[in-house]
């Protein structure tokens, strides 16, 4: 069972993404990606093992580079954070369906939580992950 | 003028409707068994069939699901002289128009005949758009899946609440999307709220909104996915998971359509189309208070069920074919081959988890098997291989085993496989023996069972065991 998440570190927000994140490493595999390119070649491979996917978008231009690749994170779990609350910005994270939507200006807090939870349903047979 | 089939052992009451139905210019034909009933059913095209119950080769409440899977999917009139509640309700859930008690004066039966047909006709005329649906990923031709695409077309065009219900991975979400993107609200929002990851302390600041500083560690102001959804449509997967506290708000949402953030004095107006989703009971919840009844009826203007892909395995192939195709394409590789080997393996397999669990495991082939230009079953994974061998195995009862067999061990099957076979056979025989001592009465097996009546039926139905 795998976590992949994309940040880059250049701002605060990426590195308290990272260390919410890296709370969750004992309980499952973590995989970082800070470019969309790689994280887009990693999608071209099989996805069963990804249970969640979080995708900080520092900028527009990040979230329109996510948008392009939109398609290849269809069946896979996402939690996507998006870089302001203005509307067009809130219906473009929409567009991916994302099982939770945060914000680049909190804390991560909440995400740790949705984390922790998505990860105890699939643990405790609530949410099922088929692996072949 | 309509075509009518008669299934009933019964000579003058077949003889009766007989006359009946042709006195009112329609023809008839008559069965007087459930295997001449069906035969007439596969070959001919009916749009109404009166079916006795206690008929000589078996229940006929048995062959209803049947006789309303053939091609022209007839209305089926249960008639019966020996009726009871459980049986109306068996008959009313598997479909039927109606349940009518012997004995039938035929005075009796021109209204509701002439309904049934007057609504058969209505079907025939309804003028329905030649609207080109999307439909990508809802894949398959089963009567089942005919069924699910028509109340998904219904749904997509209108206004009202969906609940939609299947097993995990049955494509509940898939079918939520198809609908958003089918309906007039299509250029605006489809907010998802997965019930099942939010915890619980925040799903009411997450769906509502909230004003900054509504609560400790709201530092910033929150519109909500209500807010966010407004305009659009909503959709509430996993809805079972939602807390009694959070139903009760939402419930009101619905019904006011407005709401107020957290910590907010000012009421906003609301306007989302609602569609929800769940594996759960709900039913079953409303029960046991873990679901409001009142939310629950506001849900479910529209149900639609979605069937496991055990009970559509003609739809595995079509399905095969469309995430093949997928698969292909996002790994850049050329479309493979799929040999009939293959497809008959799948079809074989029970998949509990449905398409997402097809899906998965296409992709884990294609990944093996990347460079090879054809899929056969040998590259499907282990567990799914054996249950296709060992299939034709499973009908075999202990009876047929030879004696000299049953001491040995001729495979060793899991230690779960050889719990629930045991475990089946001990119900089986609990049942048989339930029934012997209760004369078959429902009321009295499940007062010495402690079973419901909704959970004995099933397991009778799963055990074969009738009640006549």
């Amino acid at each position: 069972m795998e976590l992949i998440y994309y940040s880059t570190e250049k701002n605060n927000a990426g590195k308290h993404l990272n260390s919410v994140i890296q709370h969750l490493s004992q309980e499952i595999r973590l995989e970082n990606f800070s470019s969309t390119h790689k994280l887009s070649l990693r999608l071209r491979q099989p996805v069963y093992d990804i249970a969640v996917a979080v995708l900080l978008a520092g900028n527009r231009k990040e979230l329109l580079d996510f948008l392009s690749i939109h398609d290849l994170l269809a069946n896979i779990p996402l939690i996507l954070i998006l870089p302001d609350r203005e509307n067009d910005t809130v219906s473009k994270g929409h567009r991916f369906h994302p099982r939770y939507l945060a914000y680049v200006d909190s804390d991560f807090s909440d995400v740790g939580l949705v984390l922790e939870k998505m990860i105890s349903n699939i643990r405790h047979g609530k949410r099922k992950h088929y692996q072949p | 003028m309509a075509n009518v089939l008669i299934i009933d052992d019964d000579k003058g009451m077949s003889k009766m409707l007989f006359d009946l139905v042709t006195s009112m210019k329609h023809d008839a034909v008559c069965a007087f068994t459930i295997e001449d009933g069906l035969r007439e059913a596969l070959s001919g095209s009916f749009d109404v069939v009166f079916l006795d119950v206690m008929l000589p080769d078996g229940n006929g409440l048995k062959a209803l699901p049947k006789i309303r899977e053939t091609r022209s999917c007839p209305e089926v009139v249960i008639i019966t002289g020996v009726g009871d509640p459980d049986g109306a309700e068996t008959a009313i859930r598997n479909g039927a128009w109606d349940y009518l008690q012997k004995p039938l004066e035929p005075k009796k039966l021109v209204l509701p005949l002439n309904r049934v047909l007057q609504y058969r006709d209505d079907l025939k005329k309804a003028q329905k758009p030649p609207v080109a649906l999307k439909f990508d990923g809802v894949a398959g031709s089963s009567p089942r899946m005919s069924a699910c695409l028509d109340a998904l077309a219904q749904a997509a065009g209108s206004e009202a609440n969906v609940l939609i219900t299947g097993e995990t991975g049955s494509g509940k979400e898939l079918y939520a999307m198809t609908i958003y993107k089918n309906s007039s609200r299509a250029d605006k929002n489809f907010v998802v709220v997965d019930c099942a990851a939010l915890p619980q302390t925040l799903v009411g600041s997450i769906l509502f909104g909230h004003e900054k500083g509504a609560f400790t560690g709201a530092d910033k102001a929150n519109a909500g996915l209500i807010c966010d959804s407004h305009g659009g449509t909503l959709f509430l997967d996993e809805v079972g998971e939602l807390p009694l506290d959070v139903q009760k708000m939402f419930l009101r949402i619905l019904q006011e359509r407005r709401y107020r953030p957290i910590g907010s004095r000012k009421e906003i107006e609301s306007d989302f189309r609602l569609l929800a989703a769940t594996n759960r009971d709900l039913k079953k919840m409303v029960r046991t208070n873990e679901f409001r009844e009142d939310l629950f009826f506001r849900l479910r203007s529209l149900n639609i069920e979605i069937p496991p892909l055990r009970k559509r395995t003609q739809d595995i192939k079509d399905l095969t074919m469309h995430y093949a195709s997928r698969i292909c394409e996002r790994y850049g590789t050329e479309t493979k081959g799929l040999s009939p080997d293959f497809f008959d393996t799948l079809a074989l397999y029970d998949w509990p988890g449905n398409i997402r669990e097809l899906i998965n495991t296409i992709e884990e082939v294609f990944a093996h098997a990347r460079f090879e230009p054809t899929i056969y079953a040998k590259h499907l994974p282990a567990h799914i291989r054996i249950h296709a061998a060992q299939a034709p195995f499973e009908k075999r009862t202990i009876e047929e085993t030879p004696q000299k067999e049953r001491g040995s061990i001729r495979r060793l099957s899991s230690l779960q496989e050889m719990r629930d076979d045991a475990m089946a056979k001990v119900e089986q025989q609990y049942l048989q023996d339930l029934m012997a001592l209760t004369k078959r009465n429902i009321k009295e097996a499940c007062q010495i069972s402690g079973l419901s009546r909704s959970r004995l039926y099933f397991l009778m139905q799963k055990y074969n065991i009738t009640r006549f």
